[in-house]
């Protein structure tokens, strides 16, 4: 039962020093530190410990004006570029819905503009296959007189559209 | 369940309101009110004043420029802010072990220390803060933020528990054990002895 007391009492201690525990356990543990020697010196023990750091840690690295005005200053001079006033402001660029679209609109520019500027060069640039050599057609008489009928056709239509509907038929010579 | 109090929460979120605004004078203001204290528990945490500096400037610019994501509804600004530094001065210290690499641990032969003054002359150069510091460094880094945000602070459980990312039964567990440790640690000093320095300086 007294080592139960004791463990009890050491694991609360710290908490029943800074006044964190309910007010059944703070009985509880103030009970039995009125009945247990163990327990009372435990209570001695933390609480010296208590005040210590309590007295002690708020004073620990103290800064002097000095040294918390400098950072200051160098703090500042970091945060200058990031706004025009000096320190940010919340309209942070690449935060805002527009500022994600100007991003967006940028990249694409940058992405699509070696095509728009390169992509010509780039393909007149390229060495073109030779030209393919002419090839020697046989003109056979059914091509000379197509040829022919084609060239009559051509002249005469510029002048009557009438004349080459009729030039074979039997009445042309008629016409002549 | 707001705090109307003069440096209370509400008038926090004013001067934040004023400085997302664009005010100037905002800023400088929220600088002028956490800059001691965030400096304190980086010292704390860190046992070295140029290190204090950097987290505090650090922690500083990172606030100020994301400012606008700051979430009152969620935490303090000084819980936020705390939040910054601690998470900075964690990547320090880990840093810090890693460079400071124990050479006698790889080679397998212990270094002496250098020969001390005798017992009596030590004790009486050594102040209050410096046995607490030293037997600070002894903690591990947990169980120091645990004991500074707590005996340092004066914040309560639940504020532990939001700037150590953890949770309150965690941060409650952690200053006990901060507690005991360091009771372990000072016991060799002497009960009592503390108070004489202290009373002698």
């Amino acid at each position: 039962m007294i080592k139960f007391k004791y463990r009890y009492c050491k694991v609360h201690m710290a908490k029943y020093l800074s006044g964190d525990l309910s007010d059944v356990t703070r009985r509880r543990i103030a009970r039995f530190i009125d009945e247990s020697q163990d327990c009372y010196e435990e209570y001695l023990r933390q609480r010296e410990i208590s005040d210590q750091l309590q007295r002690n840690l708020p004073a620990f690295g103290r800064p002097d004006s000095q040294r918390l005005d400098n950072i200051w200053m160098s703090l500042q001079s970091e945060l200058a570029p990031a706004a025009t006033g000096g320190l940010p402001s919340q309209s942070y660029l690449g935060n805002t819905p527009i500022g994600h679209s100007l991003f967006m609109a940028l990249l694409a520019a940058i992405l699509l503009l070696p095509l728009a500027i390169g992509f010509h060069t780039s393909v007149t640039s390229i060495d073109l296959p030779p030209p393919p050599n002419l090839v020697d057609i046989e003109r056979t008489p059914a091509t000379r007189s197509n040829a022919s009928s084609i060239g009559v056709l051509s002249t005469q239509s510029s002048f009557s559209n009438q004349v080459p509907l009729l030039q074979n038929t039997p009445e042309a010579r008629f016409l002549q | 369940m707001t705090d109307n109090r003069p440096g209370g929460r509400a008038e926090i979120d004013l001067i934040v309101e004023r400085a997302l605004n664009g005010d100037q004078v905002g800023y400088a203001e929220l600088y002028e009110r956490f800059a001691a204290s965030l400096y304190r528990l980086c010292y704390s945490l860190l046992m070295n004043e140029q290190d204090a500096e950097d987290i505090l400037q650090e922690s500083f610019l990172y606030a100020f420029k994301n400012l606008h994501r700051f979430d009152s509804g969620k935490a303090s600004l000084k819980t936020w802010l705390y939040t910054i530094a601690v998470s900075r001065c964690r990547n320090t210290y880990r840093r810090k072990r890693f460079l400071t690499v124990d050479i006698s641990q790889w080679f397998g032969f212990e270094l002496k220390a250098p020969p001390a003054d005798a017992p009596e002359a030590a004790v009486i150069r050594r102040d209050a803060a410096e046995i607490i510091e030293k037997a600070l460094t002894g903690l591990s880094p947990r169980l120091r933020e645990a004991i500074v945000l707590r005996y340092g602070q004066g914040m309560t459980y639940r504020e532990i528990s939001e700037v150590m990312g953890c949770p309150q039964k965690t941060a409650e567990s952690r200053v006990r054990l901060g507690h005991q440790r360091l009771r372990q640690s000072l016991q060799p000093e002497g009960r009592g002895l503390l108070e004489e320095l202290l009373k002698v300086h």
